[in-house]
């Protein structure tokens, strides 16, 4: 994985950080609208 | 501070006032009318942190590169742009004017005009502020024209939309969120006035002058500024500044030219500029004698603090500037690590400094390579762009793998060549590259 990330040109990279920031902000705000279900 | 604490500072700042809306206890509504309240507080709150990410903070930009911090300004106006165009149609209750029975706002969304024109501006610039971001070159504007709009428009959607959530939001009704909110719209705007008041306040102090304007090549120019008064410009070789020639420092009039000279050379900065602009297309113009302002410097396209066995600078056109400026320092320096220039230009012409590396192979051991596409019959050189073969004959063997890369020019040439450098087996962290445009 290390290695994998370590060989990886910078515009993947920060389309990788891009996408997991995007993630973080998609799972709070799903987790936030399906609270009432819990 | 490290650059993963910086990210998850960042997400706390976007997510804090999600957190606190969900922590107040209010009874959930619907999922779709969560949803469009959730969307709408986590749009806002990007958009408020989108003012951290200006890439004029040094203690941000050091960490993570200025290039990458613009970069995720530009992909996360983006997303918070959708969030907050989606966010007013997700709503499915009831629209009419709330009764006074409902206090939380369970049954009734905020349908007053008041509350609700802020929020309408808001919509309606952001979307419109991002187009015209993502298409600013196709669109013609003056780069300085488009900087004060944007600027300008930023703050007008921070401002509205903190106003149209005070007043329209369901969970920002709770005096501890208000000031939450209040409290990262003072931050952005503040973000704003550090670039806009405060720092051109600064420049006044720290004035230089224009020394001399010489041409080095076809369109190309070298600016050289003095410090006007007595103070120091810490630079390191290889970083760039906003410069801003002739105008107010309070003004969009600026900007960003790499450094080419070597700070070990002395007080006395350097710039080399091509005529490509607005700004540039006159830079041949400038008398000796005006005044200039600085801010910087700016950037981590440095060596000197990298101990690689070899150093390569591989630059296309103008992005021989930075180049210039390492190659000056290490010469400066007295710095025996071995190096090599692999510098892609159209025609002989447009070869900025060419006695200068001349001298630098000659008294310094540097490996210089030319690559033209249109060469002339007398010269020796590689012909066409630089191309992996190009970059395998010269950096292909294994001792080379350590080497520090370092790469200016054309956004295209740059992805060609970090992408034949990893296939060579160079890992991404020995490739340095700064680009500021993605689109």
């Amino acid at each position: 994985m290390t290695r994998w990330l370590s060989h990886l040109p910078l515009r993947r990279r920060i389309a990788l950080a891009y996408a997991g920031l995007n993630a973080v902000g998609l799972l709070a705000l799903i987790a936030f609208a399906l609270r009432g279900l819990v | 501070m490290p650059a993963g604490l910086l990210i998850l500072l960042y997400l706390f700042a976007a997510l804090l006032p999600l957190g606190l809306a969900w922590a107040q206890g209010l009874e959930p509504r619907s999922i779709a009318d969560e949803l469009a309240s959730g969307a709408g507080i986590l749009a806002l709150a990007v958009i408020l942190a989108e003012f951290l990410l200006l890439g004029r903070y040094r203690f941000v930009a050091r960490r993570v590169g200025t290039d990458i911090v613009m970069r995720m300004h530009q992909l996360l106006a983006r997303g918070a742009a959708i969030l907050a165009v989606v966010h007013p149609f997700l709503y499915t209750t009831r629209r009419a004017p709330a009764p006074d029975w409902d206090v939380n706002r369970q049954f009734f969304v905020m349908q007053d005009f008041a509350a609700i024109w802020p929020g309408m501006i808001a919509w309606l610039l952001l979307p419109a502020l991002v187009l015209m971001a993502i298409g600013r070159n196709a669109l013609g504007y003056r780069y300085e024209t488009w900087r004060l709009m944007h600027g300008l428009g930023a703050a007008l959607i921070a401002g509205f939309g903190v106003l149209h959530t005070l007043r329209a939001g369901r969970y920002s009704a709770d005096p501890a969120m208000g000031y939450v909110w209040l409290a990262l719209l003072g931050i952005a705007l503040f973000a704003l006035a550090y670039v806009y008041v405060l720092t051109p306040l600064a420049q006044l102090r720290r004035p230089w002058t224009v020394s001399s304007v010489d041409p080095v090549a076809e369109r190309t120019w070298e600016v050289t500024l003095r410090p006007a008064r007595d103070f120091a410009f810490g630079y390191r070789a290889g970083q760039f500044a906003w410069l801003n020639i002739r105008n107010t420092p309070f003004g969009p009039h600026e900007n960003p030219f790499s450094i080419s000279s070597a700070p070990s050379t002395g007080p006395e900065v350097r710039f080399i500029i091509k005529e490509l602009g607005d700004f540039t297309r006159t830079v041949g113009q400038v008398k000796p004698g005006s005044r200039a302002y600085l801010d910087g410097p700016h950037g981590h396209l440095t060596v000197t603090d990298h101990d690689a066995p070899g150093i390569a600078l591989i630059a296309g056109g103008v992005g021989i500037a930075p180049m210039m400026g390492i190659l000056r320092e290490l010469r400066a320096r007295g710095d025996s690590r071995p190096t090599a220039l692999i510098y892609g230009n159209r025609s002989e012409d447009q070869i900025v400094h060419r006695d200068e590396l001349e001298a630098l192979a000659r008294d310094h051991g540097t490996r210089v390579t030319h690559v033209l596409c249109e060469p002339p019959a007398s010269m020796t050189c590689e012909i066409g762009l630089i191309t992996p073969e190009i970059l395998s004959a010269q950096f292909g063997d294994a001792g080379h793998k350590q080497w520090l890369y370092v790469l200016c020019g054309p956004p295209a040439m740059m992805e060609a060549v970090e992408n034949a450098l990893i296939a060579l087996g160079v890992p991404s962290g020995n490739i340095l590259s700064e680009r500021f445009s993605y689109d």
